[in-house]
């Protein structure tokens, strides 16, 4: 393995790490589903007409609801799925580049490799900045 | 039956079960303190009618929160406005199932297996699922025989394996990222509960909190790369273990002092995605009611309540394990393997160590309160600017950083190429350079044009902002 | 008491207990991808959605590919969905907005369905599913892919990045494009504002 025996002496047994997780969500649900319930079941229920309006400060509410909003969400959105696929991108050459350096291997190439990558994105960033995409008005 | 279940229910289960139930326990109690703390920045005395200076006060909510009117107004979304908070609560309660709380625990167990060429796996059969053997001697055998039913019985060994365990619920490969990941999904129950509700100001809550916490989670991602990519390891508990020794004999070798930079990026970036002052314009009171929980009540939103306490937890004990050195506590030695100091054989020093890293989290829990009673809240735009012509890049730029120190002062130090351990001489290039980049920062933002003022002063007809006043209208 | 034991450590050697998982995932999975091609809200399909990719989340973990389950909460849930989302509320206008498919679109998406279908079964058909021993010594999948993805696929990581750059231009060009008719759409505004202020005074 490539991995110094120092660190590897300190992971477990990596079979069946997933049961302990299983066990979680079988006691969020539960959590969940009993406190919902509970709540549901225990609490008094009293509806009207006045009760059952949507809150609005105390106005009869205006309109509906789903008013289109700024489409400045949406590109949002889009740009943090450019920068959320590059820092997946940045955890396998995170897990290596240690390991290069203590052995002495090709830990230049691996730099200058990510520096790569890096500076293309900030050449989009930088275009982005350019543009005025970060700029809320 | 205790044989039963000591060879047969693994350590985990009941790690499980008691960290589940302290952090939800301890939420409680956060709570609380919140209150204390608010009353003590604003000289008031808070919550104390209940029990003794108040102690009995989360109960009390609790049983509220309970017997209130589990009140829906018409025309919501009935499914998705009760999965909402569900989600939320159960998604923060799966993100704890990583997080390190005492080392590793080396113990050791006689146990009768059948005689194999390797009994380091013969003796993994005999122990519960998850433990690690690193060492199986036999120390005595039975020989082959037939038992009462008749049945041949083949030669056993009877074998003293050494084995380890993490002291925590689950130690997956990914670790730190399986908390990225699991993390990012509490979006959903925000911008589901937001949607539902069919109101306007829970609408526009969710949609904020939404663009808030995804513009976020980059910075946070790379601050936390810019401590994976020191140790090479995302498990927390390797990364809590390399920094578990000292600079020059007493400085305790955190990550505090190597990364400043990172350390308060990752503070910012946590507050931002739990929503809190002085990002929590996914709620302001002031404008929007209560944000997207405005139409929750009862136990729906104590669920929310408590998910929003809970990711405090969490995210802080991620942030102690990356910063301040875990479990790792000057003066805190005893029973440790020397080059491995998360191991030890010894149970009393994993129950400390696990107090140790509580009280840790909940330092920094006090600083979210700290700063949630003494800074103003920020301007959306603001906000989004934070996030996207600061954190990002200054992020990216650390990291980038990070890299060359490690290629140009890491391959120097013998420490780093033999232990991956920071020394001294390291972790002063590290501080240095952190100083240098800001600096570099500092200079740069000057040269660079502002923002525009978005403060606009709206010209609507009728006010004192529009160039042609409106008619006075004059009664009689 | 031995079964209960089993069950209890959820042994591997009980091939029963990863069987249950995987049809428990993939149930998640098939089921609400039902739910997004039945489902008439359009929010409702958008949580569907949600659960099938959570549960191929899961199927990966099974799989003892955590970094890949990462990946898919990560990138998938965490992102792609939250843009679908996004541009749900955008074009629908009530949460009871439902799909009203006109008789030409079910046709076209039936025959979209068939040609999908038949695709999908002459590739299994022509896959080989023999039974594969999980390589357990490979104990740092995330190493190995790091090793892989600079060493031997060190061109299409680097053209990642130029993909990444394509789209966040495409995206920085969309923003630049909305604030142009943003102007016009204020300037227009401001003028009717103005001659309404006129006929007042």
């Amino acid at each position: 393995m490539n991995i110094l025996p120092l660190l590897a002496s300190l992971e477990p047994d990596p079979q069946n790490t997933w049961a302990p997780v299983l066990l979680l969500i079988v006691m969020a649900v539960g959590f969940a589903v009993t406190n919902i319930a509970a709540s549901i079941i225990i609490g008094p229920g009293r509806t009207g007409k006045g009760k059952e309006e949507t809150y609005e400060s105390g106005m009869v509410p205006i309109g509906d609801t789903r008013k289109r909003f700024n489409v400045r969400f949406y590109i949002v959105a889009m740009i943090f799925l450019v920068f959320d696929v590059e820092i997946v991108f940045f955890y396998p050459w995170a897990t290596i580049f240690p390991d290069a350096i203590a052995k002495g291997t090709s830990s230049g190439l691996l730099l200058v490799e990510i520096i790569l990558f890096v500076v293309i994105l900030l050449l989009a960033y930088v275009y982005a900045w350019g543009k005025g995409v970060f700029q809320w008005d | 039956m205790i044989d039963w279940i000591q060879s047969n229910i693994p350590p985990w289960v009941y790690i499980a079960f008691i960290v589940h139930f302290a952090i939800l326990g301890t939420v409680a109690y956060l709570i609380l303190l919140e209150r204390k703390v608010a009353s003590w920045t604003q000289d008031r005395i808070g919550p104390n009618r209940v029990g003794p200076f108040g102690l009995f006060q989360p109960l009390a909510d609790g049983l509220k929160f309970i017997l209130k009117e589990d009140y829906r107004p018409a025309h919501v979304d009935k499914i998705l406005f009760t999965i909402a908070p569900a989600i939320m609560i159960i998604v923060i309660i799966i993100s704890i199932a990583v997080l390190p709380w005492g080392g590793i625990k080396q113990s050791t167990r006689q146990v009768t297996v059948a005689t194999q060429t390797d009994l380091k796996v013969a003796a993994a059969t005999a122990l519960p699922v998850g433990m690690n053997v690193i060492d199986a001697k036999e120390v005595g055998s039975i020989p082959p025989g037939t038992n009462l039913k008749g049945d041949a019985v083949p030669r056993m060994s009877i074998v003293d394996a050494t084995y380890r365990w993490p002291f925590q619920i689950t130690n997956l490969n990914i670790g730190v990222l399986f908390i990225i990941g699991v993390l990012s999904l509490a979006i959903y129950g925000v911008v589901l509960g937001g949607w539902a509700s069919n109101n306007k100001y829970a609408f526009l809550g969710a949609l904020r909190a939404t663009a808030q916490m995804i513009s976020y989670e980059i910075p946070l991602g790379l601050s936390v790369l810019s401590i994976v990519v020191l140790y090479g390891s995302l498990d927390l508990n390797t990364i809590v273990d390399r920094q578990a020794h000292y600079w020059a004999g007493f400085i305790p070798a955190w990550n505090i002092f190597t990364q400043p930079i990172s350390f308060f990026m990752f503070l910012i970036c946590i507050h931002a995605e739990a929503n809190r002052a002085p990002f929590d314009l996914a709620e302001a009171e002031q404008e929007l009611v209560g944000g997207y929980h405005t139409e929750y009540s009862a136990m729906r939103f104590a669920l929310f309540f408590l998910a929003e306490y809970a990711g405090m937890i969490t995210t802080s004990v991620v942030c102690v394990a990356l910063f301040f050195g875990g479990w790792h506590f000057p003066g805190l030695g005893g029973d440790v393997d020397p080059t491995n100091p998360s191991v030890t054989t010894s149970m009393s020093i994993c129950i400390v160590r696990s107090i140790v890293i509580f009280t840790k989290t909940i330092g920094i829990v006090f600083i979210f309160m700290w700063v949630r009673w003494s800074l103003p809240r920020f301007r959306f735009d603001q906000l989004m600017q934070l996030a996207w012509r600061a954190l990002i890049p200054i992020s990216l730029l650390t990291l980038l950083m990070t890299a060359l120190v490690l290629k140009f002062g890491g391959a120097m130090s013998e420490t780093y190429r033999k232990e991956l351990r920071i020394d001294g001489g390291l972790a002063t290039i590290f501080f240095l350079s952190n100083v240098i980049l800001i600096a570099l920062v500092m200079i740069v933002s000057r040269m660079i044009p502002a923002a525009p003022n978005t403060n606009h002063r709206m010209r609507v007809i009728g006010s004192r902002y529009h160039p042609v006043p409106a008619p006075l209208t004059t009664t009689n | 008491m031995n079964s209960i034991a089993s069950i209890l450590a959820l042994s591997v050697d009980a091939q029963t207990v990863p069987a249950v998982l995987f049809y428990l995932f993939a149930g998640i999975s098939a089921a609400s991808a039902l739910g997004v091609v039945l489902s008439r809200n359009i929010v409702r399909t958008a949580v569907c959605l949600l659960f099938t990719l959570v549960g191929v989340a899961g199927l990966y973990f099974l799989l003892e590919s955590e970094f890949l389950a990462a990946v898919q909460l990560v990138v998938y849930v965490g992102g792609t969905l939250i843009l679908i989302v996004f541009g749900v509320m955008l074009t629908s206008k009530s949460p009871f907005s439902r799909f009203e498919p006109k008789a030409g679109e079910v046709v076209v998406a039936i025959a979209a369905c068939i040609i999908l279908f038949a695709a999908l079964v002459m590739a299994i058909r022509s896959a080989d599913f023999r039974p594969q021993t999980l390589d357990t010594t490979q104990k740092y999948p995330v190493v190995a892919l790091g090793q892989a993805l600079l060493g031997d696929y060190l061109v299409p990581f680097e053209l990642a990045s130029v993909v990444l750059l394509v789209v966040m231009i495409g995206a920085a060009y969309l923003a630049k494009s909305r604030k142009r008719d943003d102007k016009r759409a204020v300037a227009r505004g401001a003028a009717t504002l103005s001659q309404k202020a006129r006929q007042w005074s």
